[in-house]
């Protein structure tokens, strides 16, 4: 039974660990596909003109492609500022698919409907029928139009009514998105009817992003090296084929980061399945020694009645891979299931999470299998090998006791000072080799682990310091847009001696509080 | 030449630096269908010349025979083969299967025999027709005793070997046992051979040896065995 718990654990652990990166890629490819995620979003200093649309159309790998106004303003809600991501299309978006949570789905002819992505990090949480005003600042875009600048509505309408909630691929992280508006944190994140949004002479209906989809992402795992070198090449072709921006998925923020965190669970299952394969070794290993050893006068009996060595061993063998089978039967289901959907929801409180999939890797099965099964035959064989060597009638006797032996401690001039019992026990240490192997072999690992905890946990601490201290050293960054760059308000502000700026960057300001 | 010969048979043990001779030379030879007693004090080397001829243990030198086998040039298996057809024993502390009941632990041994004797006739022939289906655990003494010699004649062995049957019983008890062994021998023609540091013992048998620091120092043969009933110790 020892030996069945103890496979079943180590099993169970190393393939749930095994399967957990590759159950959280599958269960989101799945949910990408389904809702039909971007591959790219593009983006452009001025709108994207009806050509543009045509060439990137016209690009080989291109599946489908969505044109779409986005724009983040400031809107007043319950007579409070928050800064708003407006998306407006003018049908339901066939790429980042929205999936309906509460409410009602915009029924685009009206244009005062918008519908609010769920909330996430520290977002407001949208309530059916909450009002959102756009603020007079945000209502107008300054356009350059015969050599001069027009100042023309950017709404068709300025009042909201959120009518429901949904879910989008594209924002589902615990990451804060950033904007270059207010506190330059997004609060809000609208869908509206294209219809909302004021035609502007002579272009019409700005189209600001562009989505796309590529034609082969389907035949690929989402956040894999293999999704990653197909979309390079056909993000090659893209920024070719015009003048624009192309952001592939590594650029959203909750794609990367769900990136980077589904694979620390893969580098975990690389170091703790030897340590548990180890373990279940050796305690299958001392199970079976103390079972041969408790059934050492049936062995001499079963031997003298004429049974043969190979006979005796069968049963032992039969018992533990019996055990073993047990363990891995045990093993399989509980390793596929339980630990991804533990490590699943702990995810759940870093990223909206999708449906679960689960996955089976059964080269990996195969293989623990395996070598379970060859590690308990080995550990029983090596078990019953001495007791079988034996004489049949030397082992009709009991074991004799070791033989007590002289240790070199015995040359340290304390030795005589010592009580008898400590003698005793000292001389015991080094008499049952084994024993004292395991148990050194066994603090020696329990030590290894908790160091490594408490070292795992300093470093993490040293980073942070570093990071904030010595990496960051700057107070704040100031977003700047282009006009306002060279203004005398921006130069004043750093020239009153209480902020130094130390560099400039395309858009952006770096300073330090010299105080 | 005899049913059972040992000639010069010495088996040396290697402790340290010291060799300890169990069997330093022992000569003997036993008829077939003889009950045959060999005594001596604790340490004599009796039961290294049981284990020996039980085929438990090599000799490292000297001649093991029995019927015409030698028995002390055979390797590991042959030895297996000769203990699973050959021999019966009976020890001091019977050695049952304790999961096993009283019927399958003869079943346990003659599952392998070539021609064994039915295990329910043999439980009946040692007195306990009524007890096949009770663990040893429930049995007496005596009764487990009495179980590990059916176990041994059931495999219908050439040699019946008893390293002392009667030492963990007590008077009465081991007396009824030894009856039965002597029943054993005279009856079925099996040649039997105890073991044992009682003296008293040698009066019933037909052939009897005396061994001390792993030697036979006397050999006697008896024409008139006591009947057990009128032996007292």
């Amino acid at each position: 039974m020892a030996i069945a718990g103890i496979i079943a654990l180590g099993v169970a652990f190393l393939i749930g660990l095994t399967v957990s990166t590759p159950d959280i890629k599958k269960s989101f490819t799945e949910y990408f596909i389904q809702s039909n995620l971007a591959d790219f979003s593009l983006r452009s200093e001025s709108a994207f003109s009806e050509e543009d649309l045509e060439r990137i159309n016209g690009v080989d790998e291109v599946e489908d492609v969505l044109p779409l106004f986005s724009y983040d303003v400031t809107c007043e809600v319950k007579g409070k500022e928050y800064n708003v991501r407006f998306y407006a299309t003018d049908e339901a978006p066939n790429i980042n698919k929205l999936t309906l949570e509460s409410g009602e789905m915009l029924d685009y002819e009206t244009a005062s409907q918008v519908v609010a992505i769920t909330p996430f990090a520290s977002m407001e949480v949208p309530e059916l029928g909450d009002k959102l005003v756009v603020t007079e600042d945000s209502r107008n875009l300054t356009v350059e139009m015969f050599g001069r600048e027009f100042s023309v509505p950017l709404f068709d309408t300025y009042e909201f009514e959120i009518m429901g909630t949904a879910t989008s691929p594209s924002y589902y992280s615990f990451f804060d998105e950033t904007c270059l508006i207010g506190d330059g944190k997004v609060d809000y994140i609208l869908f509206a009817d294209l219809s909302a949004i004021a035609d502007i002479p002579t272009i019409g209906k700005m189209t600001t992003e562009v989505w796309v989809t590529a034609e082969d992402t389907a035949k690929y795992t989402a956040l894999t090296q293999d999704y990653d070198k197909y979309i390079r090449g056909v993000e090659e072709d893209l920024n070719d084929a015009g003048d624009w921006y192309v952001l592939n998925r590594k650029t959203n923020l909750s794609y990367y980061s769900l990136s980077m965190n589904a694979d620390k669970v893969a580098n975990v299952a690389t170091v703790f399945p030897i340590f548990f394969i180890a373990v279940a070794a050796l305690v299958a290993f001392s199970t079976i020694v103390r079972m041969v050893d408790e059934d050492r006068s049936q062995i001499g009996t079963l031997r003298s009645l004429g049974y043969s060595g190979s006979a005796i061993a069968s049963k032992y063998i039969f018992y533990g891979l019996s055990a073993c089978i047990l363990g891995l039967l045990l093993a399989v289901p509980l390793g596929l299931t339980i630990l991804p959907i533990v490590i699943w929801n702990a995810y759940g409180s870093m990223y909206t999470l999708p449906a679960f999939h689960f996955t089976a890797d059964f080269a990996m099965i195969g293989i623990c299998s395996a070598v379970s099964i060859v590690a308990t035959l080995l550990v029983t064989i090596i078990a019953c090998a001495s007791s079988l060597k034996e004489t049949p009638a030397s082992i009709l006797q009991p074991r004799a006791p070791k033989p007590g032996k002289r240790i070199l401690l015995e040359r340290l001039p304390f030795w005589g000072l010592l009580p008898f019992k400590h003698k005793a026990s000292l001389r015991n240490v080094f008499r049952f080799k084994r024993n004292f192997l395991m148990t050194v072999l066994a603090v020696a690992g329990c030590g290894a682990l908790i160091i490594a905890g408490m070292g795992m946990l300093n470093s993490v601490a040293a980073v942070t310091d570093l990071q904030f201290n010595e990496i960051y050293s700057y107070d704040l960054t100031i977003g700047v847009s282009s006009d306002y760059a060279e203004s005398a308000e921006l130069s004043e502000f750093l020239s009153d001696k209480k902020y130094m700026e130390v560099r400039k960057e395309r858009g952006s300001i770096i300073v330090v509080n010299l105080n | 030449m005899s049913f059972i010969e040992l000639k010069k048979v010495r088996k040396t043990y290697i402790m340290g630096d010291n060799k300890i001779h169990a069997a330093d030379g022992v000569n003997l030879s036993i008829e077939k269908g003889e009950f045959c007693v060999v005594v001596g004090p604790s340490g004599a080397g009796k039961t290294t010349v049981l284990n020996v001829l039980g085929g438990m243990d090599t000799v490292t030198s000297g001649r093991v025979v029995l019927d015409g086998k030698v028995i002390s040039k055979m390797n590991a298996k042959q030895l297996t083969e000769y203990r699973r057809h050959d021999v019966g024993f009976v020890f001091q502390f019977y050695n049952l299967v304790q999961n096993l009941t009283a019927l399958e632990n003869v079943e346990l041994a003659v599952e392998i025999c070539k021609k064994p004797l039915d295990p329910k006739e043999t439980l009946r022939l040692v007195g306990l027709g009524d007890r096949m289906k009770n663990f040893p655990a429930q049995l007496s003494g005596g009764e487990q005793q009495r179980v590990s010699i059916a176990r041994a004649i059931a495999k219908n062995p050439k040699i019946l070997l008893c390293d002392e049957p009667t030492g963990a019983l007590d008077f009465t008890t081991g007396k009824s046992v030894l009856a039965l062994l002597q029943k054993v021998c005279r009856e079925t023609g099996k040649t039997v051979i105890i073991i044992t540091h009682n003296q008293e013992l040698t009066k019933m048998a037909d052939r009897v040896f005396g061994m001390r620091n792993g030697k036979v120092i006397y050999e006697a043969v008896n024409d008139n065995p006591t009947p057990v009933e009128e032996l007292v110790w």
